[in-house]
């Protein structure tokens, strides 16, 4: 036996000291209560007869001696805090790394709900073991990395942590959380590292345990039994460019089988499906498929994965469903402001997808642009061009061209074009023969498609709120209207314009920092996630930031009056293998254990035994010597 | 209760009513002839006695001379007024007061106010005669029912205090009445020295002592409770004592078993005792002492 909270010299001093103080106050006469009475004899003879056991009374003022010296001395014991030889003397600093990442949420475990449940459980069997002396910190690891709770000594607190854990639909971010475990220890010899994880990590674990110190002692529980998966890893929907009324669906799906496997995939656009198709996926086959000119109505449309074959199952539910929100549809209204210039009415008119209005010089009003997609000027330079809108320039002239003239320049030929500018897609200027042209002058804003020596054709430019196609001529001064080169120039003027527009609604990946474009003006932004939780984020340029961590619709709403939905998937095929690994390797050992292989630490608090047993004796002391009342 | 309340005109009438009540058992007796039991010059022959030189010639009985040849002297009970002392105890116990606010003392008094008021009514000679250690005041023998004012101003300013010393008062107050009579002694008898000797000079010297133990039901049941020092109000002497539920049953045996001792003394030399608790009215233990026949003759 040891004194953990005394030294013995000092006990036993303390002990002597105590003894003598007692052994004087016992050998203090009590200062008796005065009473006067008529006939003391009286008394005298009731006195004398109990005279015969003053022998007793003697042993019993010994016995009440001997017993205050025994209360004192197992108080003091007590206060010394005994403990056995053999419990350690330095407690341990465990640190509970509980992965919360997405594939834990797999249901391919037995004796619980999930593979986290599992993990729970182990986690809770080793604050079980924890000794008096021992400290414990708990720490989630999904895309973030989450310290729950500092050092504690009651283990107590963390078992309501634990079971409010859930997972996210994002990966662990096991590089984080090793550095993070690292710091935490970096003071602490005795720390021991439990990490509660099936093992599925984005990262490289080895690479990521690197850091750690190699007398930190590390332990990894693992949980999952099974990699049967299939997933949709990659989800979207976009409207097309020309036709603006139809949707094109690209979609991906991975099979985590070994074996081939039968499936049924759903689309359903705002709950109702709308185009189901079976199909047998290969042994860890990867399938990209695209639905063409699909029509749907509604916001939003679900991709749902379900496996088919009978004796087959999947346990990861997070990555069967996917999500996206479909763009709006609707004709695309272009304005052209000219004194008449069939060749360019031609290629708009002939476009179902387009409405297009003619609008002379002298008719042309700044306010007309906003309710058009696109404005065309032909051989018109308004004098002030709107701050906001998608305009082509054909042949600006005049100081309010936003490209500064600098005189024209006769028979230009082109010299070079940029094939990879959208605007020069299926097109060639080779023989345009153009009588004359104006010499544009290119900012840093610009990108030229096409030039004849130092002199831009045509340039395009996107600035703040505004985008501007310029070319440089009269294109009825070119052969342009006799080849087909026109029409195509004019529908990629109009698929640039649109490409930065609402023709496809980005679709979010779970685990990242979403940068949202909201109105330029917003100051904030509240995110509603699928769970109903309501989070304020910040607004930056136009851009509100979120984290996301679940897959579904989100609802930002900003500035309490613009409202509109994203959609958010888990897309990562690595996340989405969930087949846990035989054992972790950290350098050459290998770490996967029981959490039930701990020795459990009995808590050898012998201190309550002894005030127990120092009540016992005053109680004792009390019938045998002090039973009595005072009045 | 203050003294000064103790003779209230209520208690007057009390008082009255009392003394009709004696009237009735008493019922037969004349007035004014209430004989002693004294031996002497009387009408009425009461026994013979052999002669002594120096009896009186005239007394001899020459009838029972002329039968026998021998010398008796008749004996003839003499008439004189019955001496009532009534010897009230002033010691410092008598001053303890219980928790009915009447201490022993002041029973005491108003027990011997009583019984002075139905013997001057009889006619006979009352006296009063207050003791501790000593005798501590006299009132003399006074006749006449309208003396009991003289014997309320008397004892009314009497106050306790000192030990008690039943034998050295009662041999003093033996010393100091000649006139024999009956001694009603109204006390606690919570004499150290013990009370025998004391009553026993009055049985000596021809008195009838009528023995009136006074006490309170709170000195038979006290109020203690754990490690005391008791102090004896009169002597200071001081005894330590631990006070259990047991040790005060065994007082309280105790306590009659002193009483019983005084009980026991009196019946045995046909003496009458009462045992008087405060907590008794007055006028029902005077009609005690009536029954119990004695002081009514």
């Amino acid at each position: 036996m040891k004194f953990q909270g005394l030294d013995p010299q000092i006990f036993l001093s303390i002990l002597a000291a105590v003894a003598l103080v007692a052994a004087l106050l016992y050998l203090l006469k009590m200062r008796r209560r005065r009473v006067t009475v008529p006939f003391s004899p009286i008394w005298n003879r009731v006195v004398q007869s109990e005279e015969v056991n003053r022998w007793w009374d003697r042993l019993k003022r010994l016995l009440s001696f001997l017993f205050a010296l025994l209360i004192m001395a197992t108080v003091l014991t007590g206060i010394a805090d005994p403990r056995p030889e053999d419990e350690r003397q330095v407690g341990r600093d465990i640190v509970l790394l509980v992965d919360t990442s997405a594939s834990m949420s797999s249901l391919d475990v037995s004796g619980g709900v999930d593979r986290l449940d599992i993990a729970r459980q182990e986690a809770i069997k080793v604050l079980e073991t924890m000794g008096p002396l021992d400290s414990v910190m708990l720490v989630t690891m999904d895309g973030q990395l989450r310290p729950l709770t500092p050092f504690v000594k009651e283990s107590a607190i963390l078992q309501q942590q634990l079971k409010d854990l859930k997972t996210t639909a994002t990966p662990a971010d096991i590089r984080q959380a090793m550095q993070f475990v690292r710091d935490a220890v970096s003071d602490r010899p005795n720390a021991e590292i439990y990490v509660f994880s099936d093992g599925v990590f984005t990262q490289s674990f080895a690479e990521a345990a690197e850091v750690l110190p190699k007398t930190v002692q590390f332990k990894h529980v693992t949980t999952g039994e099974s990699g049967n998966n299939v997933a949709i890893t990659a989800f979207n929907v976009r409207r097309y460019f020309a036709n603006t009324l139809n949707y094109e669906i690209f979609i991906e799906l991975k099979s985590y089988f070994k074996r081939d496997i039968e499936i049924e995939l759903k689309l359903s656009s705002d709950g109702e499906v709308v185009e189901k198709k079976s199909m047998t996926l290969g042994p860890e086959e990867t399938r990209r498929m695209f639905f063409p000119n699909e029509g749907f109505s509604g916001k939003k449309l679900e991709a749902r994965v379900v496996v088919k074959t009978a004796d087959a199952r999947d346990v990861f539910p997070t990555d069967d469903r996917a999500y996206a929100i479909l763009p709006s549809t609707r004709k695309m209204a272009i304005a052209l402001v000219t004194e008449g210039n069939l060749f360019l009415e031609a290629p708009l008119v002939s476009n179902e997808n387009i409405s297009y209005s003619t609008v002379t010089p002298e008719a042309w009003e700044p306010s007309l642009a906003e309710n058009m997609d696109i404005v065309i000027f032909d051989r018109f330079t308004p004098p002030e061009l709107p701050e906001q809108g998608r305009f082509m320039l054909i042949d600006p002239k005049g100081e309010s061209s936003p490209w500064a003239i600098k005189g024209e320049v006769e028979g230009p030929e082109v010299t070079k074009t940029n094939k990879r500018h959208p605007l020069m897609r299926w097109v060639t200027l080779q023989d345009a023969n153009i009588q004359i042209a104006s010499k544009l002058t290119k900012t840093r804003k610009d990108e030229v498609a096409a030039q004849a020596g130092p002199h831009p054709l045509i340039v395009s430019r996107r600035e703040e709120g505004r985008t501007l196609v310029g070319v440089a001529f009269d294109i009825r001064n070119s052969e342009l209207p006799l080849k087909i080169t026109l029409p195509v120039l004019m529908l990629n003027a109009v698929d640039y314009f649109m490409d930065e527009g609402d023709s496809i609604v980005p679709t979010y990946k779970t685990g990242e920092a979403w940068t949202i474009p909201v109105s330029k003006k917003a100051t904030k932004a509240t995110i509603t996630s699928p769970d109903g939780t309501a989070h304020d984020v910040p607004v930056y340029r136009g851009r509100a930031i979120f984290y996301g961590e679940l897959t579904g619709f989100h609802s930002v709403k900003v500035d309490d009056d613009e409202e509109f939905l994203v959609a958010a998937n888990l897309s990562d095929t690595v996340e989405s293998a969930i087949q846990p690994p035989e054992a972790l390797e950290l350098a050459d050992r290998a770490l996967t254990f029981e959490a039930s292989e701990t020795e459990k630490v009995k808590r050898q608090d012998w201190w309550v035994y002894l005030v127990f047993g120092a009540l016992a004796l005053l109680l004792l002391e009390w019938v045998t010597y002090n039973r009595r009342w005072t009045v | 209760m203050s003294d000064e309340n103790l003779f209230s005109d209520e208690f007057l009438k009390k008082l009255e009513i009392l003394y009709i009540i004696s009237r009735k058992i008493a019922s037969g007796q004349m007035r004014a002839e209430r004989r002693t039991k004294k031996i002497g010059s009387g009408i009425e022959f009461a026994d013979h006695r052999n002669y002594v030189p120096g009896d009186d010639f005239r007394n001899l009985d020459w009838m029972i001379y002329a039968r026998t040849r021998k010398l008796l002297l008749r004996l003839f009970e003499e008439e004189e007024d019955l001496y009532i002392y009534l010897l009230v105890d002033c010691s410092e116990s008598m001053s303890l007061e219980g928790p009915s606010g009447l201490t022993k003392f002041q029973y005491a008094k108003m027990l011997a106010a009583a019984l002075a008021y139905i013997g001057l009514s009889n006619l006979d000679r009352v006296a009063v005669v207050p003791f501790n250690a000593k005798l501590t005041g006299r009132l003399p023998p006074s006749r006449g029912r309208g003396q009991i004012h003289k014997i309320f101003k008397f004892l009314g300013p009497l106050e306790s205090g000192g030990q008690t010393d039943i034998k050295e008062a009662f041999r003093t107050f033996v010393t100091q009445n000649k006139r024999r009579g009956i001694a009603t002694v109204i006390s606690d008898f919570y004499d150290p020295q013990g009370f025998q000797e004391g009553l026993n000079f009055l049985r000596y010297q021809k008195f009838e002592p009528i023995v009136m133990q006074v006490y309170d039901e709170a000195e038979l049941n006290p109020a203690l409770r754990g490690d005391l020092q008791l102090v004896d109000c009169e002597t200071g002497a001081i005894r330590d004592v631990t006070v259990t539920a047991a040790l005060l049953e065994r007082y309280r045996e105790a306590f009659f078993e002193y009483c019983d001792e005084l009980e026991e003394f009196c019946v045995k030399r046909r003496l009458l005792y009462f045992r008087a608790p405060v907590q008794e009215p007055f006028d029902e233990l005077v009609l005690r002492v009536f029954r119990a026949g004695g002081f009514l003759k």
